[in-house]
C-alpha cells in the first residue's frame, strides 16, 4: 500500500528548530543553547578522559586528584546548572501563562483517533464544529481548550510550541500563535492505543482578513442537494456518525463533514485530500488506518464511491 | 575507634592465628556446604553461588528476548508504512520490550549481581535468608516466562510500559492483556522486595569483622542504597497495580473521571516508583563501575567519600523528580518548576561519579581488557545521556522533546550507558570468579566495538527524528517527512548491537561448558574479598578487614584465609553458618545458622506463581486452591525456623566465643520484619495520599462517614490489640512458668482484636450505603480498609501459627524471636488500622 | 543513629524541604491558587528555615574534627552531602520567584 503524504508534513528543517510563532521561538533558542552547552561539556569530559587514559604523565597528574572531582563534578555543574535553571524558569514563565478573558478560544477534544474541533464565542459557547484542523488568525494568540472524550491524547504542533496533554476529566489550555499565514503539521504525542501513529492534526493560519472570511464560510452549510453522491451518502447510513449541516445527516460519533472538501488532509492528517484519496478512504479505511472507528465501505461499487467522493469533495 | 557492641576490637590482633587447624575441619566445611549432585538438588539449591548464577542467567535471558523484540520493531520502522508487523502486534511488542527490559531484565539483573557477589565481597558464607532469595528467584522466573509467553497468544499487554489509564481500563482494554501486565509486575514486586530484604540485612549484618563503613566495598554501598530505594519506591507500584486491578476487576473507580477518579493519580503513583526505578537500576551499575575502574587501573578510587555521598544523594534526590514525566499534563506551574530544579540537582551526583572515575583512570594506568573497554565506553555513553537529561529537565525544552523520539534516544543512552555497559563490564570482570573461566578477550573486543558502534548508530539519529517531529510508540510513519533515512540508520545500528549480543551469548555458552580446565583465579588482580580463593562455602575463613582494598593492602591475606587462620574456619556441628556483625563497625555478634535446601520455598514459589497466573485467566476456584497451597508451603517453610540449638555459643577462632542465638533488634529476623513493615506502611501512606488526592479532585462526591459510636469500638479494639501485641515479647521473657503460654495468649488476643476491628469498621461503612464502586470515595475508603484488613488477616494466620507452635512445643522462652516478630507485626497492624480509620473518618472533616 | 544522621542529615533536610514545598504548592492549588502570593511567602520562609538547618548541620559536623577512623570518613560523607543538599535547596527555592 502506498500513501501519498500531504505536503505540509515535511520534516526538514526539523520543526522544533524551525519555530513559526512566539511560543515556539524561545523554546528553539533554549534548544540551541542546550545543544551548545551539551557539546561543550561533552568535549571537556572527553578531553579529560583522553588525558586520563592516554596523556603524558605530567598531564595525567593534573587530573588525577580529588580536585578534578570537586571542580568537574561539583563546581562546574553547579555554576552551569544555576544559569540554566534561571534561564529555563524565565522562558517557562514567558511561554506559559493562564488564559485571560477575551482571548479567542477553540476547544479541541481528542478522540480515538481524531480531533473534534469547536470554535467558541466569548461566553465559551460552541459556534461551529469541525475536525482534524484548527484554523487560527495569524499574528495573534489563540487559546486551545484541550479535553478528551476517551483516553489521554496530547497535542503537538512542533513549529508552534510544545505539547499539552488531553486528560479525561480535566481541561488543559495551550496557546498557539503563528506569525505568518501557513499550514503547520501536528500529531498526537501521547500513546492512545491502536492507530495512535496515524493521528495527525493540521493548523491553518490565515491572515486576519482571510480568517474572518473563512469563519463566515464555515458557519454556513455548503451542501448541495440532488447530486448522486448525496443519495449514496444517505443510503449508506453515513449520517448516523457524521454531520453535514443543512442535510439530515446529524451523527455525532465521527468528524463533522460540513466542509470536508476544504480540508487539507483526510483520515486525521494522513492523506492529502482529493477525490481519489476520498474514495480510497471510504472503500478501505481499515486498510489505510487499521483499527479506526470507521468501517471500510467495500460494498460500494466503483461508481458509487466516485459519486460519494465527488459529493464530499464539493463540500468546500 | 569506640566499640559499637562492646566487642573488644583489639582481639582482631589475634588473627591470623598460628596454631595448626584441627584435622577434618575443611572436610566438615565442605560437607556442610556440599554442592548439588542430583537434579532435584540443583532445583532446590539455596546457595547464593548457584541461585546467583541462575538469577543472572534468567535476567540475561529476558535481556535477549526483549532485545529480539527491539529488532522486530526496528525492522518494522526501517522503512515508512511497512507491513512487517501488524499494528496490534507492534503495540504489544513495544509494550513488552519496555516492560521486560525494565522489570524482568534491569531490576532483576542488578539484584542478581548483588545476590551473586555480595556474600563473597562481604566475606559472608551466604546471604542471611537464602531460601527467601531462592523463592524470589523461582517466582520471578516462572512468572516472567509465563508473562512473556502471553505474546505468543496475542494476549500481551499493549498499553505501553507505563500503562496509563484510562487506555488500560476495562473500557478501552477489555481483554486480559492488561491483566497480564499487572501479573507480570506482581512477580517482580515480590522478588524485588524479597531481594531488597536480603541485601539490606546482608550488607548491614553479615560483613567480615572490621569492615567498617569506610571499608565497605563501593558496590556494597550501592546495593545497600539500591535496596533501600526499592523499599521506598516499590510500594508505589504495588499500590498502583492493586488499584488498577481493582478498577478493572471490580469497577472501583480510582482512575475513571465519571465517578470521581482521576487518571493523573496513576501517573503520580507510577512515576513516584518509575523515576527512582531508573536510579535503582543505575546505582548498582555505578557501584560496579566504581569497583571495576580502580581494579582495572590498579589504583584506589579517587574521591571515595565523594562517590559514596553521590550515591546517597542520588538515592534521595531521585525521589523528587517523578513529575518530570508529567510536565505536559497541566500541573501547576510552580510544582513543575520544583521538579525541574530537582531534576537538575540529581545530575550533580552523577557528575561527581563520572569525574571520580576519570580521576581514578588518570591516577592509575587503565588496562584495556574487555571490562575496561566496557567501563570507559559505558561512561562516554552515559555522559551523553546525562547531557540530554539536563536538556529535558528544562521545562520548555521538555514540552517539545517529551514523548518524541528524542526521549527514546535519551533514555536508551542513559540506560545502556548507565546500566547495560556497566553490566557487561561486570560480567567480563567477575565471570572468572564465578565460573572460574574468563570470557574470550579477542571476542570481547569485537563485542564491545560492535555494541558501542551499534548503540550510537541506532540511537544517535533518534535525537534528530525526535526534533523532526516523530512521536514515540508509533507502529509506522508516513513517507516524505524526512524520517526515512534516520530510521533506516537506526535499524542498521540496532542489528549491529544484536550481533554483538549474539556473539556474547555464544561465548557464554562456550564458557559454561561442563568440561575443560577451571582455574582462572584472580586474573584481574582484583582488590576485593570476592577474589579470595573460595568454594561453595565462600571463603575458608572470614578475614579481619583492615582496608577498602584488602587484597592489595593486607599481605598474605589469601593464604591465611585459605589456611583457615581467620574467623569461623569450620562448620561447627556440621551446620551451615555465617557470622553476624554489627551494622556500623562490623563487630562480631553471633553465629547465624543458615538453613539447608528444602523443597518448601520452591513449592511456595510455584503455587504463588500459579495463584497469580490462574487468577489472570479467571479460573477463580483453581486460583484459590493454588493460593491456599502457597500459604501452606510458606508456613511449612517457616515452621522449621527458630529451631532449638544444641549449644549456646560457638568458638569462632582465636578463643573468641559468640552466641548462636540472639533476639530483638540485634537479630537478622528483626531487621527483616521491620523492613517488611516499612514496605507495608509505605503502601498504606501512599494509599492515604491517593485518598486525599481523589478528594481534592471531587470533594462534592464525599459523603458523611458512619456514626462516631462505631469509631470508638474499632479504635478501642485496635488499641487493646496493639497493647497485647507489644506486651507479648515482654511476657515471654518473664522468668516464670507459663510465660510462653501467656505470650501465646496475648498474641491470639491481638490477632483476634485486629480482625474484629476490621469487621466492625467494614460493617460500619457498609451500613452507610457507600459501596466501593459508587464513587472515588467508596473506592479509596474500601481500598484503605482492605489493605489494613489484609494485614489483619495475615495477623490472624500468624495467631494460628503461634498456637500451633505452642501445641507442638516449638515455642520456648529462651528463643523469643517468633513471639517478638509476630508481636511486632501485630502491633504494626493495629497502628496502621488506627491510622487508616482516623484518616477516612476525620478527613476532610465531617467525621465528628 | 547519630552516625547515620551524620552521613545523611543534609540530604534528609533536602527531602523535608522538597516534600514541604510540594505539599504547600499542592495545598495552595486545591484551596486557592498555586499562584497565590501567600503560599509563595510561606514557601520562602520554609526554605529559609531549611537553609538554616543545613547550615546548623554543617556547623555540627564541622565541630567534630577530632574523630578518627571510620567516623572521620563518615563525617566527610556527611559534609559533602550537606553541600549538595544546600545547593539543591537553593535551587528548589528559585521557582518561588517565578
Amino acid at each position: 500500500m502506498t500513501i501519498e503524504t500531504p505536503a505540509v508534513l515535511s520534516g526538514w528543517p526539523p520543526p522544533v528548530l524551525d519555530p513559526a510563532g512566539p511560543f515556539a521561538g524561545p523554546v528553539a533558542t533554549v534548544a540551541w543553547v542546550l545543544f551548545v552547552m551539551g557539546a561543550v561539556v561533552l568535549t571537556l569530559v572527553l578531553i579529560a578522559l583522553g588525558v586520563a587514559l592516554f596523556g603524558p604523565p605530567r598531564w595525567k597528574r593534573r587530573v588525577a586528584g580529588e580536585k578534578l572531582v570537586w571542580i568537574g563534578g561539583l563546581a562546574f555543574p553547579v555554576v552551569v546548572l544555576t544559569g540554566l535553571l534561571i534561564y529555563g524558569l524565565s522562558v517557562t514563565a514567558r511561554v506559559a501563562d493562564a488564559p485571560r478573558p477575551g482571548e479567542m478560544r477553540v476547544r479541541v477534544t481528542g478522540e480515538m483517533w481524531w480531533w473534534r474541533v469547536a470554535y467558541l464565542d466569548d461566553q465559551g459557547r460552541e459556534i461551529v464544529q469541525d475536525a482534524n484542523e484548527v484554523h487560527i488568525p495569524a499574528g495573534r494568540p489563540v487559546v486551545l481548550e484541550l479535553e478528551s472524550a476517551d483516553v489521554i491524547h496530547s497535542v503537538w504542533i512542533p513549529r508552534l510550541g510544545g505539547k499539552t496533554d488531553m486528560i479525561p476529566g480535566r481541561r488543559n489550555f495551550m496557546r498557539l500563535q503563528a506569525d505568518a499565514a501557513g499550514v503547520y503539521a501536528g500529531q498526537c504525542a501521547e500513546y492512545c492505543g491502536g492507530p495512535h501513529a496515524l493521528m495527525g492534526l493540521v493548523v491553518v493560519a490565515h491572515s486576519p482578513a482571510d480568517f474572518a472570511a473563512w469563519r463566515l464560510k464555515q458557519a454556513a452549510p455548503a451542501a448541495v442537494s440532488g447530486v448522486p453522491g448525496a443519495a449514496v451518502f444517505t443510503a449508506s447510513g453515513c449520517g448516523a456518525c457524521h454531520t453535514i449541516r443543512g442535510t439530515e445527516a446529524n451523527g455525532l460519533a465521527g468528524p463533522d463533514l460540513t466542509h470536508v472538501g476544504s480540508r487539507q488532509t483526510l483520515g486525521a492528517g494522513i492523506l492529502p485530500n482529493n477525490q481519489g484519496t476520498m474514495a480510497g478512504w471510504i472503500a478501505d479505511s481499515q486498510g489505510i488506518k487499521p483499527g479506526n472507528r470507521m468501517p471500510s465501505y467495500s460494498v460500494l461499487s466503483g461508481q458509487e464511491l466516485r459519486d460519494v467522493a465527488a459529493y464530499l469533495e464539493s463540500l468546500k | 575507634m569506640t566499640s559499637e557492641t562492646g566487642f573488644d576490637v583489639d582481639k582482631y590482633d589475634r588473627f591470623p592465628t598460628t596454631e595448626p587447624r584441627p584435622a577434618g575441619e575443611l572436610e566438615q566445611l565442605e560437607q556442610a556446604w556440599c554442592g548439588p549432585r542430583t537434579p532435584w538438588e540443583w532445583i532446590t539449591a539455596t546457595n547464593n553461588n548457584i541461585i546467583g548464577v541462575y538469577y543472572v542467567g534468567a535476567a540475561m535471558l529476558f535481556f535477549v528476548l526483549a532485545g529480539v523484540l527491539a529488532l522486530l520493531m526496528r525492522t518494522q520502522l526501517a522503512l515508512p508504512m511497512t507491513g512487517f508487523l501488524a499494528q496490534d502486534t507492534y503495540n504489544q511488542i513495544f509494550t513488552m520490550h519496555g516492560t521486560v527490559m525494565m522489570f524482568l531484565f534491569a531490576v532483576p539483573a542488578v539484584e542478581a549481581l548483588g545476590v551473586l557477589l555480595l556474600p563473597q565481597m562481604l566475606g559472608a558464607r551466604d546471604l542471611p535468608f537464602p531460601r527467601l532469595g531462592a523463592y524470589a528467584f523461582w517466582a520471578y522466573l516462572i512468572g516472567g516466562l509465563a508473562f512473556f509467553c502471553s505474546l505468543f497468544f496475542g494476549l500481551a499487554p499493549d498499553g505501553g510500559w507505563f500503562m496509563y489509564p484510562p487506555l488500560t481500563s476495562m473500557t478501552y482494554s477489555p481483554g486480559i492483556n492488561a491483566d497480564f501486565w499487572l501479573l507480570g509486575i506482581g512477580f517482580i514486586e515480590i522478588s524485588a522486595i524479597a531481594g531488597a530484604i536480603e541485601i539490606i540485612v546482608g550488607v548491614l549484618k553479615t560483613r567480615a569483622p572490621g569492615m567498617t563503613l569506610d571499608k565497605l566495598p563501593v558496590f556494597a554501598w550501592a546495593m545497600l542504597i539500591f535496596a533501600c530505594m526499592i523499599i521506598i519506591a516499590f510500594p508505589s507500584i504495588i499500590l498502583a497495580t492493586l488499584l488498577l486491578e481493582l478498577e478493572r476487576a471490580l469497577g472501583w473507580p480510582f482512575f475513571d473521571p465519571l465517578k470521581g477518579g482521576d487518571p493523573m493519580l496513576w501517573q503520580h503513583l507510577f512515576w513516584f516508583f518509575g523515576h527512582p526505578e531508573v536510579y535503582i537500576i543505575f546505582l548498582p551499575a555505578a557501584g560496579a563501575m566504581s569497583t571495576i575502574i580502580p581494579a582495572m587501573a590498579r589504583t584506589p578510587l579517587v574521591g571515595h567519600p565523594l562517590v559514596v555521598m553521590a550515591m546517597l544523594a542520588t538515592g534521595f534526590i531521585s525521589f523528587g523528580v517523578w513529575a518530570h514525566h508529567m510536565f505536559t499534563t497541566g500541573m501547576p506551574q510552580i510544582s513543575i518548576n520544583y521538579f525541574s530544579a530537582a531534576s537538575m540537582a540529581v545530575s550533580v551526583p552523577a557528575g561527581v561519579q563520572v569525574f571520580a572515575w576519570i580521576a581514578t583512570m588518570a591516577a592509575g594506568r587503565m588496562r584495556f581488557s574487555t571490562p575496561g573497554l566496557f567501563a570507559v565506553g559505558g561512561m562516554v555513553i552515559f555522559v551523553m545521556g546525562g547531557l540530554t537529561g539536563v536538556m529535558v529537565a528544562m521545562v520548555p525544552f521538555d514540552w517539545q522533546a517529551h514523548d518524541s523520539y528524542f526521549i527514546v534516544a535519551h533514555l536508551h543512552y542513559v540506560l545502556i550507558g548507565g546500566m547495560v555497559f556497566p553490566l557487561f563490564a561486570a560480567i567480563y570482570y567477575w565471570l572468572p570468579m564465578s565460573s572460574a573461566r574468563p570470557l574470550s578477550e579477542s571476542w570481547g573486543k569485537w563485542i564491545f566495538w560492535l555494541m558501542f558502534a551499534g548503540h550510537n548508530l541506532a540511537f544517535m539519529p533518534m535525537h534528530l527524528t525526535g526534533l523532526m517531529g516523530m512521536p514515540r510508540r508509533v507502529y509506522t510513519y508516513l513517507p516524505g517527512r524526512g524520517w526515512d533515512l534516520p530510521n533506516f540508520i537506526s535499524t542498521i545500528g540496532a542489528f549491529m548491537f544484536g550481533l554483538a549480543v549474539l556473539l556474547w551469548v555464544i561465548d557464554m555458552i562456550r564458557n559454561f561448558r561442563p568440561f575443560g580446565p577451571r582455574e582462572a583465579g584472580n586474573i584481574h588482580d582484583g582488590p576485593g574479598l570476592e577474589w579470595l580463593p573460595s568454594g561453595f562455602y565462600s571463603v575458608r575463613s572470614i578475614p579481619v578487614v583492615k582496608s577498602l582494598y584488602p587484597l592489595w593492602d593486607q599481605k598474605g591475606l589469601a593464604e591465611d584465609v585459605a589456611a583457615g587462620r581467620y574467623f569461623l574456619p569450620g562448620a561447627a556441628r556440621g551446620e551451615r553458618q555465617t557470622l553476624v556483625t554489627s551494622p556500623l563497625n562490623a563487630e562480631p555478634q553471633y553465629v547465624l545458622r543458615i538453613p539447608r535446601p528444602s523443597g518448601w520455598h520452591l513449592f511456595g514459589a510455584v503455587f504463588t506463581a500459579g495463584f497469580f497466573l490462574i487468577l489472570t485467566i479467571q479460573a477463580y476456584a483453581a486460583a484459590v486452591v493454588s493460593g491456599v497451597l502457597a500459604i501452606y508451603c510458606i508456613m511449612r517453610w517457616c515452621w522449621f525456623l527458630d529451631a532449638p540449638h544444641t549449644r549456646k555459643t560457638t568458638e569462632i577462632g582465636a578463643g573468641i566465643r559468640v552466641p548462636n542465638y540472639v533476639s530483638g533488634p540485634s537479630s537478622h529476623g528483626w531487621w527483616a520484619m521491620v523492613i517488611v513493615l516499612i514496605v507495608g506502611g509505605m503502601v498504606c501512606l501512599l494509599a492515604g495520599f491517593s485518598y486525599v488526592f481523589l478528594w481534592s479532585r471531587r470533594p462534592d462526591l464525599w459523603q458523611a462517614p458512619p456514626p462516631i459510636s462505631s469509631l470508638l469500638v474499632s479504635v478501642g479494639l485496635l488499641a487493646v490489640a496493639g497493647l497485647c501485641a507489644l506486651a507479648a515479647p515482654r511476657a515471654v521473657r518473664v522468668a516464670r512458668d507459663g510465660a510462653v503460654s501467656a505470650a501465646t495468649g496475648l498474641l491470639v488476643l491481638a490477632s483476634a482484636g485486629v480482625i474484629a476491628a476490621s469487621i466492625v469498621e467494614g460493617r460500619a461503612w457498609w451500613t452507610t450505603g457507600l459501596q466501593p464502586d459508587f464513587s472515588s470515595q467508596g473506592a479509596s475508603v474500601y481500598a484503605l480498609l482492605s489493605w489494613a484488613g489484609t494485614f489483619a488477616a495475615i495477623g490472624g494466620l500468624m495467631g494460628l501459627y503461634v498456637v500451633l507452635r505452642r501445641l507442638f512445643g516449638r515455642l520456648a522462652a529462651e528463643r523469643p524471636s517468633t513471639v517478638d516478630l509476630i508481636g511486632l507485626f501485630l502491633a504494626f497492624t493495629a497502628a496502621q488500622s488506627i491510622g487508616v480509620i482516623l484518616l477516612v473518618r476525620l478527613f476532610p472533616g465531617s467525621g465528628l | 543513629m547519630t552516625r547515620w544522621l551524620r552521613m545523611t542529615g543534609g540530604l534528609l533536610i533536602w527531602a523535608a524541604h522538597f516534600i514541604g514545598l510540594y505539599l504547600m504548592s499542592s495545598a495552595a492549588d486545591v484551596w486557592s491558587s498555586s499562584e497565590a502570593a501567600g503560599a509563595r511567602w510561606m514557601g520562602l520562609v520554609f526554605s529559609l528555615g531549611c537553609l538554616v538547618a543545613v547550615i546548623a548541620m554543617a556547623v555540627w559536623l564541622g565541630k567534630q574534627q577530632g574523630k578518627g577512623g571510620p567516623e572521620a570518613w563518615e563525617r566527610r560523607v556527611g559534609l559533602t552531602g550537606v553541600l549538595v543538599a544546600g545547593v539543591s535547596i537553593l535551587w528548589q527555592t528559585v521557582p518561588l520567584a517565578f
